[in-house]
């Protein structure tokens, strides 16, 4: 019996699994919309994650925060807008971490593609503005997510006061510790929250070898709260790499809770007195570190860890930076000129201008035109008028490439991508932001992860589109 | 293939073995075509083919066309182990690369069916567990999703769009990167 509509048999799972698996991103995402059980197969089967185009693969951009602004701006070629509210304070492989400006205790998780975000069970402990929050994602790996938030440092001053008196209780990792004590204590306290359970808890890491000294000589001078130096973090094969306050590296393994300290490839004391700035980054060959010290002064080490308990830097590069020498040829009197002839952009002020414009410089074909080589000395008018575009000293270091051997770096509102290999340095474009901004307070690399359909959270109710 | 040409083996080529369809058709094949079905390979193996194999999955309509392929392969198959053992004789390569486009023909042609056809040898490969013929179908089925909107495709397969426009929405939301 034949009729003009035969209505088409359900398919086993297994079985559209094998026809869904053989389409490419695009196909895929559009059979996701087909019915439910296409859509469930597709989500359950992980077909978007199979697709490795989907996964983290290329650089996108950063998000930059500001001293004084109360939301990260995203920097990059022009694109829409992510939408960065609040702070960013961690990125990891295409999911950001954002914490509330007035409610430190309120972390979220975003995708930024997907605009999915998770508001985390409020972390109601001590200090938590003094604190610094992680993220350890791995969408090869696992669709779940960590975010791990740290004990506290040793102070120099006695800014925290214990609570009350008592008995020791563990409840002591919350107290700054005495001068005199071991730091990082062999015990570390830090909280951990999982997408898995939904909830925080505390997650001791046990040390392994030598602490980096002790509480006292960990303080580097007074602590000023707009430090940044030593927030940022590498999670490479499943071990978080943690800069740390006193110039050292933790290198946390989250799947056995044991930690080590690696010593920092620079001497603590004459880098300190020097002024000088460190980083950790991943890039092309796992691990790096960078300083720039005597103001212009950048060395480059790359960790070789072939096990936990040998650690070795590995000097990679060296040189003296000329930022006279990155600025654009035409040199113009305002930021808001200038901002055009970078190809990346503020999304503020791409927003704001409404301005579409044709750049394609990009970080995966770095054989642009745009380049100034170090040696390439340019002359430039001294008595440019706008004090604030001008060259000097301070740098920030915005960030390694994580697939090239590529640092980004900021003078004056410059931001520029230098080549460790060839030294070549491309302008990027303008970090100010509309209006006023003092400064640029951090920033965090961003790498998109398309393949994310959802966020783990708590459960899907908590899961929405905060504004 | 070391025993290629024993006694057993001609033995083995030349039984036949019969298989029942849901609507009681039954189909004689033999067992070098049958075997192509890792599920009725099994069944020979454990020794319960006598009587026949009921097909209580497949109808006749659809056993027929399965059996049309699996003749033609296994027939590949068995020239493809002829001419393994005089691989460097270039007449028997182009041999082979001529039977080879003859059997991407046939292919193409036996695929020239309408969507339910192609849906139901599909659920028939995958039960007798047909690799060649499940591929086949599966990229057939993917290959005419490609470049669809998700109306061409229900259209297509008539399928039934069970989601609340919220979950649309959803959707559309999650995988707005593809689109941009």
């Amino acid at each position: 019996m034949e009729t003009t509509v035969s209505v088409a048999p359900a398919l086993p799972e297994d079985v559209l699994e094998d026809i869904l698996g053989r389409l490419m991103a695009r196909s895929l995402a559009t059979s996701r919309q087909v019915c439910k059980a296409w859509r469930d197969v597709v989500d359950s089967r992980r077909l978007l994650l199979r697709l490795r185009r989907l996964l983290p693969h290329s650089l996108r951009g950063f998000f930059v925060n500001y001293h004084d602004h109360r939301r990260a701006h995203f920097f990059a070629r022009p694109t829409q807008d992510y939408g960065p509210r609040r702070k960013v304070v961690d990125s990891c492989n295409g999911l950001v971490l954002y914490q509330s400006v007035d409610y430190a205790s309120h972390l979220y998780v975003c995708n930024p593609p997907t605009q999915r975000w998770v508001h985390l069970p409020p972390l109601e402990i001590p200090h938590v503005s003094w604190r610094r929050g992680f993220l350890v994602f791995n969408p090869a790996v696992s669709r779940h997510y960590e975010v791990l938030v740290s004990p506290l440092d040793p102070e120099k001053k006695k800014k925290l006061k214990p609570k009350k008196q008592g008995p020791p209780t563990d409840d002591d990792t919350e107290l700054p510790p005495a001068d005199d004590t071991e730091w990082p204590p062999s015990r570390w306290t830090w909280y951990l929250f999982s997408s898995r359970t939904g909830r925080w808890r505390k997650r001791v890491f046990v040390r392994e070898g030598e602490a980096a000294g002790t509480a006292a000589n960990m303080v580097m001078d007074s602590v000023c709260l707009i430090e940044t130096r030593w927030r940022h973090t590498v999670y490479w094969r499943g071990v978080l790499y943690v800069h740390c306050r006193g110039e050292y590296v933790s290198r946390l393994s989250l799947s056995d809770g044991k930690y080590r300290v690696i010593r920092s490839p620079i001497d603590r004391a004459v880098f300190y007195n020097e002024g000088a700035q460190s980083f950790v980054g991943r890039s092309e060959k796992g691990v790096y570190f960078a300083s720039i010290h005597r103001s212009r002064h950048l060395r480059v080490w790359i960790l070789i860890n072939e096990c936990p308990d040998q650690t070795e830097w590995v000097f990679k590069h060296e040189g003296v930076l000329k930022p006279r020498d990155w600025w654009p040829e035409e040199i113009t009197t305002s930021y808001s000129e200038m901002q055009r002839n970078g190809p990346w952009i503020l999304a503020d002020y791409y927003d704001s201008e409404k301005r579409k414009r044709n750049v394609d410089w990009s970080s995966d074909d770095d054989d642009d035109n745009n380049n100034y080589t170090e040696d390439r000395r340019k002359d430039h008018d001294e008595n440019d008028g706008d004090m604030d575009i001008k060259p000097h000293d301070y740098f920030n270091l915005l960030g390694f490439h994580p697939y090239k051997e590529i640092i980004f770096l900021e003078n004056g509102y410059h931001a520029v991508a230098y080549h460790l290999n060839t030294r070549k340095v491309q302008f990027l474009g303008v970090l100010k932001p509309t209006g006023w901004a003092c400064g640029v307070y951090d920033s965090f690399v961003y790498t998109p992860c398309y393949a994310l359909r959802d966020l783990h959270g708590i459960g899907q109710a908590a899961t929405s589109s905060c504004s | 293939m070391a025993s290629a040409g024993s006694g057993d083996e001609k033995a083995a080529a030349a039984a036949m073995i019969t298989l029942i369809s849901s609507d009681n058709e039954k189909f004689e094949v033999t067992e070098a075509t049958a075997t192509l079905s890792q599920t009725i390979r099994h069944m020979i193996e454990d020794g319960c083919t006598d009587g026949g194999v009921p097909l209580p999955n497949v109808t006749s309509k659809i056993l027929a066309r399965v059996i049309e392929y699996c003749k033609k392969h296994a027939t590949a198959a068995a020239g493809e182990e002829g001419s393994s053992s005089s691989f460097s004789d270039a007449a028997f390569l182009e041999v082979d690369r001529a039977f080879l486009e003859e059997l991407e023909e046939f292919d193409d042609a036996f695929l020239e069916v309408d969507r339910a056809t192609l849906f139901d040898l599909i659920l028939a490969a995958n039960y007798l567990d047909i690799k060649g013929l499940l591929n086949l179908t599966c990229q057939k089925v993917a290959d005419s999703v490609k470049g669809k909107t998700p109306e061409q495709i229900r259209e297509m397969y008539n399928i039934v769009n069970d989601l609340t426009p919220e979950e649309e929405a959803e959707i559309r939301r999650e995988t707005q990167w593809a689109f941009e």
